[in-house]
């Protein structure tokens, strides 16, 4: 039966309300305390083979006959109108293919905003012209023989510039992104006013975190391939579906003759999740030269156009009760969108859900500047905004004289402020407390005082705690076929993608474990969009929880259709057999088992395909929680924070496969430390360009930065998120890190760092600043 | 054994060994080992990321020795043997213990670094069978990893180290 | 890249003979030369590849020095257990740089001529260094870069000097050997760096169409070693890198070397705070005193203050591990 329904769906920490359609009944969850084969086991990846021998097959490496290779010409200038475009020069030359620019393609692309190639350009690195030439060597020569006449135009590059009044206009829908009319987002929740009358103390403090720019280690990219009429685009994508929607509407095809593939990915991070314009480039090349056509980003270019986490300024003031109560939080935060991202990410959001509080406002303003556009990143704003309020609250604490993680519990919320409903499920107070035991503190509080945990020479240690909050609750769309073979093996196929954090892993894992097969039988297909029912985006901690139900589902209804026809020949009632290690057994009997071929060999040729979808969410809202603990060594001569150790404990609902929920935990740690500590892009104020737009001036953390890492997921299934217990886990481990360095380096040092990242000039000049103005203290 | 002295104009005709397959191939001289490793051979397991010495990624052992192949000029490399991921596993396709042990501790995720990983490990371990934790961390800081698989390699590195068929 | 002519030279002869054609440069490693062609900065018509140079490969251990060939890679040099215990500033110094496999490419002599790593150098900007009028760094993003001779009279590029080796070797007191077509050069390593002029800009004093041979270390000193601060734990180019070495007498400095690298256009010494070591034994120097007067010159720019401070902190640790 389908029925149309409304349900409440969160994508990259914000909430919708969809129409949805969905079929069938769901499956009976597997409730707390179920006794598993497979999910909850850690397992290999099943494609571990593949990425360990060099046969993926990522979009870089895809290879076909005749293939070209492209580049593109970029815009040398923050902001200029193309007076004259002369390609005659480049045609000319040996080896060069194609050639596509405004002269020859007129596509739109950001509606009312922009074309793939428009005349106006609004940063350094916007496209101009593309090549295609038999190699790369060719194509970039060919470049340098493009002619272009630029009437360079007035640049705004900086958040605080862009939103001040009078600022040159440098988008066509302003320099700050509209809400309901209005500049920015504004929440607000009872009155701050009425808030900061109860308060007795209060702290407030300017926030400041850097640009973070994902460098995937796979750089965005296409190949393009056209069949007569039929386009075949391999994607370095979080989103195939999205890649072939956005394809066919910019080149006005019907969804039905473009095929997005994308078997292996090498790293998105979020930027991955919208479409750029390679693909559609590549596919007008392709065309034009009627021979297939490449086109990858080169790691500068990455970093110049292909989104990062903006940077943000923020001014937070809070107020509690003398015996630690808050009573209000107000925050306003500017976020850099660059120049054509649409909306703003979440800055605002940990200081409007994690505490209990009745006062609280934000206003949140997304900041267009002539600079690459942002796209999200792994908790884009949450990571951000996390940091501000655990900083502020830490603070507090301080003023208090309280230990921060009797805080936290005294204001943790029970239920969600917003809806005033439970949540589906919510632990963080069990994470507050595994967290601590992880870290080895034996103390029921937390904190030493600063300073108190001693030095080693110039490093003093300090340790500091911050919480985490996230959706991760997922919801439909998404689908799934489950196949089984004559020879009893299985196939599973969804049109989704694994990025690199296990889905294909976690998913064949339930898979099996609802047919009764081993993990081994089971052959996972994604990747395609031509080879499964529609999966979702790859983003916001949304896989599991969504595609993780549909998978379960079809399996279910494949194993209900093969107990049926089991029945027959059996000669048992259905319901008395069960599926168990790929055979089939009467209930409470060892004789007349058969494995799942000899069924299967009785009815020829007959495919059983079982069915799942993605049924809808609760009215609950879910959310996952948890908290890290860091601890630090700052050199007060030098500058250098180290970290020394992190404890994680976060709750993400039932863990499917604990292996790759610990890598998930590593990798986002080290992102968040990275955004702490090292990672900052670099922009010269004169023109625009990212200076430090390589791997060598960008610092990502190596293998000797590596913290010690205890990680744990709290792991008690939330049935009412959904069936099969389980919340994404790929957003929450990066959002507490950076906060808790920050609090760790205060606990060392006394000093609060206010801007990220915690490089050494930030170090040194906080503690030059804190020292003189102690000196002036102890002068006065 | 053909060796270059002087090249004609830009291009230049070279013999190498790729996984102790010989390979002769006239190259430009712009071409890089990287380049004709993945689109002259088509072995793309070694991956391209920055193409300028800034990651790891296009490791590879130029007679024995671990190097980068983005900044190898594939003219320079005439007259060598070159070992790439592809040449890794024995001829059975079963995998090296390094290998293995990569998949066993997850030193992986996103899987574009990993050959490069594997390669530098591979050097690693031939030079120093058993390093330490801290050895580990100096041996393989030459292999970018956004993924922060960090842990699961350091952790692949000792299993396979320990495992004593290295 | 650009298209170019290759050609091997089996000897520094060869190659210098080669160099005579104006648009010939040298590769060794490769590993500073190829990425300055992929992003323009330099296109050579004629790449001479000295590696197969089987002599520039060799460490020689003489009586009274030790002289490393050209062509030593830097992970040479830190398996060497002569320099690893006699010149421990260079093994350190070798061992900091970068990431192992460019110390396995990377050779010494092309490491002491690498290029500035001034992102506007590096970058397409017509900066002073390479011929244009501006040194953008200097009124930009100079949070990396120098905070001694920076005044425009001094030098009108405000790089930091990149190389570790480079440092270490100064405070080694090592010697630079070197050849053109014609002659054989053999000068102090301190001489193959100069501040760049109006009209040479450059910071070496060797000329386009000589090839470094190898460099020689003299007697070794009671005790050396090399310290760098980098913005992570490694792969990172020194936000100020220390080389120091000591021979002692009766216990007291007799004489010391202090070499500072990322701080300067060009690796530089710090000759008042090398006089003002001896007579001291290492564990009593007076830190605080001799910090100050190391950074008195210091004249920073408008982002990298800092450094000066950093500079101070990782003297402070390199006298603490020479008193160690």
């Amino acid at each position: 039966m389908t029925r149309v329904i409304k349900t409440k769906v969160e994508i990259e920490g914000r909430v919708h309300e969809e129409t949805v359609v969905v079929e069938e009944e769901e499956p009976q969850a597997w409730e707390e305390g179920h006794q598993f084969s497979l999910v909850g086991k850690g397992v290999n990846r099943v494609d571990g083979r593949e990425r360990v021998t060099g046969a993926a097959r990522y979009t870089y490496d895809v290879s076909l006959p005749g293939m070209l290779s492209a580049a593109i010409l970029r815009s040398p200038h923050a902001h200029a109108r193309i007076v004259s475009i002369d390609t005659s020069r480049a045609a000319k030359l040996p080896g060069i293919r194609a050639i596509v620019s405004r002269e020859n393609a007129d596509v739109d692309w950001f509606k009312n905003v922009a074309k793939l190639f428009d005349s106006t350009l609004r940063f350094i690195g916007d496209d101009v012209a593309a090549v295609a030439a038999d190699d790369l060597d060719i194509a970039h020569d060919a470049l340098k023989l493009i002619d272009v006449e630029y009437e360079v135009l007035p640049a705004v590059l900086t958040i605080e510039e862009a939103s001040r009044p009078g600022a040159p206009e440098i988008h066509p829908q302003g320099n700050i992104i509209l809400h309901n009319g209005h500049n920015g987002e504004l929440f607000t929740r009872g009155s701050v006013e009425k808030g900061f009358k109860a308060a007795e103390v209060t702290v407030e403090g300017t926030y400041r975190t850097s640009t973070q720019m994902h460098n995937s280690l796979e750089t965005h990219g296409s190949v393009a391939m056209w069949e007569g009429e039929e386009l075949t685009i391999w994607e370095s994508t979080q989103y195939i579906f999205g890649v072939r929607e956005r394809v066919a509407r910019a080149l006005e095809m019907p969804l039905s003759k473009v095929r997005v593939i994308c078997e292996y990915m090498g790293g998105g991070f979020g930027s991955k999740g919208s479409t750029f314009k390679q693909p559609v480039i590549a596919a007008l090349l392709a065309r034009l030269a009627k021979r297939p056509v490449k086109l990858m980003l080169d790691r500068r270019e990455e970093n110049t156009l292909a989104g990062n986490r903006g940077e943000t300024l923020q001014k937070i003031k809070v107020g509690a009760t003398r015996d630690g109560l808050l009573t209000a939080i107000d925050l306003e935060a500017m976020t850099g969108v660059g120049i054509y991202a649409s909306w703003a990410a979440s800055v605002s959001g940990p200081a409007q859900e994690l505490y209990k509080c009745e006062n609280v406002r934000t206003l949140t303003l997304g900041v267009r500047t002539n600079m690459g556009s942002q796209a999200a990143f792994r908790a884009p704003g949450y990571v951000e905004g996390m940091f501000a309020l655990e900083s502020a609250i830490d603070d507090l604490c301080a003023k208090l004289e309280m230990d921060p993680l009797e805080f936290r519990r005294k204001n943790h919320s029970d239920i969600d402020q917003g809806s005033g409903q439970n949540y589906s499920s919510k632990h963080l107070l069990a994470c507050y407390d595994r967290a601590l035991e992880l870290i080895g503190m034996e103390a029921e509080s937390l904190l030493p005082t600063p300073g108190s945990l001693g030095a080693n020479g110039p490093w003093l240690r300090g340790i500091g705690l911050a919480s985490q909050t996230w959706g991760g609750g997922g919801g439909p769309p998404a689908h799934a076929l489950v196949r089984i073979n004559p020879d009893g093996s299985v196939e599973v196929q969804c049109g989704m993608q694994d990025i690199g954090t296990g889905t294909k892993t976690a998913l064949s894992q339930i898979a099996a474990e609802e047919l009764g097969v081993p993990l081994e039988s089971i052959r996972f297909r994604l990747g395609d969009t031509q080879k499964g029912p529609f999966g979702p985006a790859s983003w916001g901690s949304i896989t599991t929880p969504s595609v993780g139900p549909a998978v379960r589902m079809a399996a279910a209804d494949a194993r209900k259709q093969l107990l049926e026809i089991a029945s027959y020949f059996m000669e048992t009632p259905a319901p008395s057999l069960q599926l168990v290690d790929g055979c089939i057994t009467t209930e409470g009997r060892q004789q007349g088992r058969k494995a799942l071929s000899e069924i299967l060999d009785e009815i020829g040729d007959y495919m059983i395909t079982g069915k799942g979808y993605r049924g809808p969410n609760p009215t609950e809202p879910i959310r996952t929680w948890g908290a890290q603990i860091a601890e630090v060594e700052v050199n007060v001569e030098t500058g250098q924070v180290r970290v020394l150790r992190i404890a994680a404990a976060h709750d993400v609902g039932r863990v499917i496969n604990p292996k790759g929920l610990a890598s998930q935990f590593y990798g986002g740690i080290l992102q968040g430390m990275g955004f702490g500590i090292t990672e900052e892009r670099v922009v010269d104020k004169a023109t625009g360009r990212v200076l430090n737009a390589s791997l060598d001036e960008y610092k990502i953390p190596t293998i000797a930065d590596v913290p010690v890492m205890i990680v744990e997921a709290i792991g008690k299934a939330d049935t009412l998120a959904n069936h099969i217990g389980a919340k994404g886990s790929g957003e929450p481990p990066i959002i507490p890190t950076a906060a808790a360095i920050a609090n760790a380096v205060f606990n060392a040092t006394g000093v609060r760092l206010k801007e990220l990242p915690m490089t050494p000039r930030r170090v040194l000049e906080a503690l030059a600043a804190a020292g003189s103005a102690h000196e002036g203290a102890k002068e006065a | 054994m053909n060796t270059v002295n002087k090249t004609i104009a830009d291009r230049a005709e070279i013999t190498l060994f790729v996984n102790r397959e010989q390979y002769i191939a006239t190259v430009p001289t712009r071409r890089t080992l990287l380049d004709l490793l993945r689109d002259d051979l088509h072995l793309t397991g070694t991956k391209k990321v920055c193409d300028m010495g800034h990651c790891g990624a296009c490791t590879v052992l130029r007679d024995g020795l671990a190097v980068l192949a983005c900044l190898t000029l594939a003219v320079a490399c005439d007259g060598t043997e070159v070992s790439t991921i592809e040449g890794i596993a024995a001829e059975d396709g079963s995998l090296s213990a390094l290998q293995q042990a990569f998949i066993e501790c997850d030193g992986l995720q996103c899987g574009f670094c990993t050959p490069g990983q594997i390669m530098s490990a591979t050097a690693l371990l031939r030079d120093n069978p058993h390093p330490s934790a801290a050895e580990i961390r100096q041996g393989m800081a030459g292999n970018l990893c956004r993924c922060g698989a960090y842990q699961g390699i350091i952790e692949a590195v000792q299993a396979a180290s320990s495992s004593g068929d290295e | 890249m650009n298209r170019f002519e290759y050609a091997r030279a089996g000897s520094p002869e060869e190659a210098a003979a080669l160099l005579a054609d104006e648009s010939s440069r040298i590769i060794a490693g490769g590993t500073d030369l190829l990425p300055l062609m992929k992003e323009s900065i330099t296109s050579p018509a004629q790449l001479v590849d000295i590696s197969l140079w089987l002599k520039g490969r060799e460490i020689v251990q003489g009586t009274e020095q030790l002289e490393i060939g050209a062509l030593v890679t830097l992970s040479e040099i830190v398996r060497n257990e002569e320099i690893g215990t006699q010149y421990t500033a260079l093994a350190d110094a070798c061992g900091l740089a970068a990431a192992p496999q460019l110390r396995n490419m990377g050779t010494i002599g092309g490491n002491l001529l690498q290029a500035s790593r001034c992102a506007y150098f590096r970058g397409p900007y017509d900066c002073w260094l390479k011929g244009g009028d501006t040194c953008f760094a200097r009124e930009g993003e100079n949070e990396q870069h120098s905070i001694f001779l920076t005044s425009p009279e001094q030098s009108m590029c405000v790089s930091a000097h990149p190389s570790d080796p480079a440092t270490a070797l100064l405070a080694l007191g090592a010697r630079v050997r070197y050849q053109t077509a014609s002659s054989q050069y053999d000068v102090d390593l301190g001489d193959l760096y100069k501040l760049p002029t109006e009209e040479q800009r450059s910071m070496t004093t060797i000329p386009r169409d000589a090839v470094i041979t190898g460099v020689v270390l003299p007697a070794k000193p009671t005790k050396s070693l090399y310290r760098k601060a980098m913005p992570r734990a490694t792969w990172s180019f020194a936000l100020a890198g220390i080389g120091v070495s000591i021979t002692l007498e009766r216990g007291a400095i007799a004489e010391a070397r202090l070499a500072l690298g990322g701080v300067a256009p060009i690796p530089i010494r710090a000759e008042a705070v090398e006089q003002a070591m001896l007579g001291h034994a290492p564990g009593e120097l007076p830190a605080e005193d001799l910090a100050g007067l190391l950074i008195q010159d210091a004249r920073p720019l408008s982002r990298n203050g800092y450094k000066v401070q950093l500079l101070m902190g990782l003297f402070k640790q390199v006298l603490r591990d020479l008193a160690s």
